[in-house]
């Protein structure tokens, strides 16, 4: 047979949970908002990857678009032997 | 359901407490919230680390590419804690790459002799400006920008190297047109996909080559890029699917005397009322085989696909509608020899002209490396080293 527990002791137990649920709330919020950045930067790198290897996307590539993905590093055109090519700049302020 | 009855009897009766349901079913909630975060950290891993391969495969790239722009042999740069090593040789250029909590990755670059023609970048070009009617996407480039053989695929070309793998068939031609043709008709071997990807990327039909009429599409395999050159006309009767990472591109050129003209009847031959592509040349020589490419023949299906490329030097006829993946080049005009007959450049695949050889073609400007790829790296034999150097038994 269940003995109803003393006053402090239901307090107790009843604001447990509720840190317990808000801290279960709280960290689904930070997922959910990571969760969405995973998927930007996931869709920003297929993007690239799909531009930089189809000869025909290429050509309009915009390398600021990626910038997201290389924490403060710029994604650039260079001029080379053949024709441009992508490099990866870190600002001078950054160096 | 019985024992639902009993727990829930027990809730009501006052013998299971709210407060431990309450904090069982707390438990649960946190748990799916754990499993939850769980998934998004491991994707977000994922995705960090495939971010930092593509960041590695881009700075890789661009020390090749100053390494080469320089002239140098060997280059060393350094970026954000990691050291790229580059050396090159005759072949090609190699870069290294190590640092701190990464493990060590090589790409290599082959040296290629210089970017293929810009043709081959796009879905359709044409010499003949009055194409663009009927060819509305295709690109006009002059003489000088129209793709040639390489020296040493003429070479090929004159030796008539990758014969082999066609088989003549004297009676394929006569299936379709009533007297056949005069010049030699081919159709694939039985192992073409397997002499196609022996390691040779020039082959040479030294005459016509068939694809006729069947209920079941041509189907090959190639894990390399493959030009096949046909000095004579390229007879398309049946849908060709290519797989398996290579690509394939039809040369299709005019044979020994022969002169590129106008099939305009569709009789598969020279006759009145035909014209020469040239205006400025009398027809002479071999009633057919000016390096014409007929896409349809009588008998077949009204609907073709090629995932081919087709360069034509010659003549394109068009009896079916006919979608074609690769760059279509073409030399000369196009004739359609029925009402629905068509060409859709579908532009599904195209070279990267300056990054990527086209086999057997021509190039032009300075040498180059080619697309980065990355090599294994021999992990496992490093893990094998032993930590001390074995001394010698005394």
């Amino acid at each position: 047979m269940w003995i109803p527990p003393e006053r402090g002791e239901r307090l107790f137990v009843i604001g447990l949970l509720a840190v317990v649920t808000a801290s279960a709330l709280w960290i689904r919020e930070a997922a959910a908002a990571a969760e969405a950045a995973t998927i930007r930067r996931e869709h920003l790198l297929q993007t690239l990857q799909h531009q930089r290897f189809e000869p025909n996307a290429a050509r309009q590539l915009e390398p600021r678009r990626f910038d997201a993905l290389f924490d403060g590093r710029h994604l650039c055109w260079e001029d080379g032997p053949g024709g441009r090519y992508l490099a990866l700049r870190t600002p001078p302020e950054v160096r | 359901m019985k024992r639902l009855r009993d727990v829930w009897g027990t809730f009501v009766r006052g013998s299971l407490s709210p407060l431990a349901l309450a904090g069982a079913a707390v438990m649960c909630v946190g748990l799916g919230v754990l499993h939850e975060t769980a998934r998004v950290v491991r994707r977000s891993a994922e995705v960090g680390a495939a971010t930092a391969r593509a960041a590695d495969e881009i700075v890789a790239e661009a020390a090749i590419l100053r390494c080469a722009a320089e002239e140098r042999t060997a280059a060393q740069d350094e970026f954000r804690g990691r050291t790229v090593e580059v050396v090159g040789d005759a072949n090609g250029w190699t870069a290294q790459l190590r640092g701190a909590g990464m493990s060590p990755r090589a790409y290599w670059c082959e040296r290629l002799p210089g970017a293929a023609a810009v043709a081959f970048a796009s879905a359709c070009t044409v010499r003949m400006p009055s194409l663009a009617e009927l060819l509305p996407t295709a690109r006009v480039v002059a003489a000088a920008g129209f793709p040639r053989l390489s020296e040493d695929a003429m070479a090929a070309v004159q030796r008539g190297d990758g014969a082999d793998c066609f088989v003549r068939d004297p009676g394929v031609a006569l299936a379709i047109w009533s007297v056949g043709t005069d010049g030699p008709d081919f159709v694939l071997g039985p192992f073409v996909g397997q002499a196609w990807n022996a390691g040779a990327d020039v082959f040479v039909v030294p005459g016509h080559l068939w694809l006729p009429p069947h209920a079941e599409p041509v189907t090959v395999r190639l894990t390399h890029d493959v030009l096949v050159v046909v000095r004579g006309n390229l007879y398309l009767g049946n849908s060709l699917r290519v797989y398996g990472g290579g690509r394939l591109v039809f040369l299709v050129q005019p044979g020994p005397d022969a002169i590129a003209f106008a099939d305009r009847d569709g009789n598969g031959r020279w006759s009145a009322g035909d014209r020469a592509c040239d205006p400025a040349t009398a027809f002479s020589g071999p009633i057919e085989g000016g390096g014409s490419a007929f896409l349809g023949l009588p008998g077949a299906d009204a609907r073709l696909s090629c995932e081919a490329g087709l360069v034509v030097e010659g003549e394109l006829h068009l009896r079916a509608a006919v979608t074609v993946s690769g760059p279509l080049i073409l030399g000369s005009g196009v004739t359609r020899n029925a009402p629905d007959g068509r060409v859709q450049p579908t532009g599904v695949w195209a070279f990267d002209v300056e990054r990527e050889p086209v086999p057997g073609m021509a190039t032009t400007g300075l040498p180059r490396p080619g697309r980065l790829r990355e090599l294994e790296c021999d992990d496992a034999a490093k893990r094998e080293q032993p930590l001390y150097a074995a001394s010698p038994a005394r």
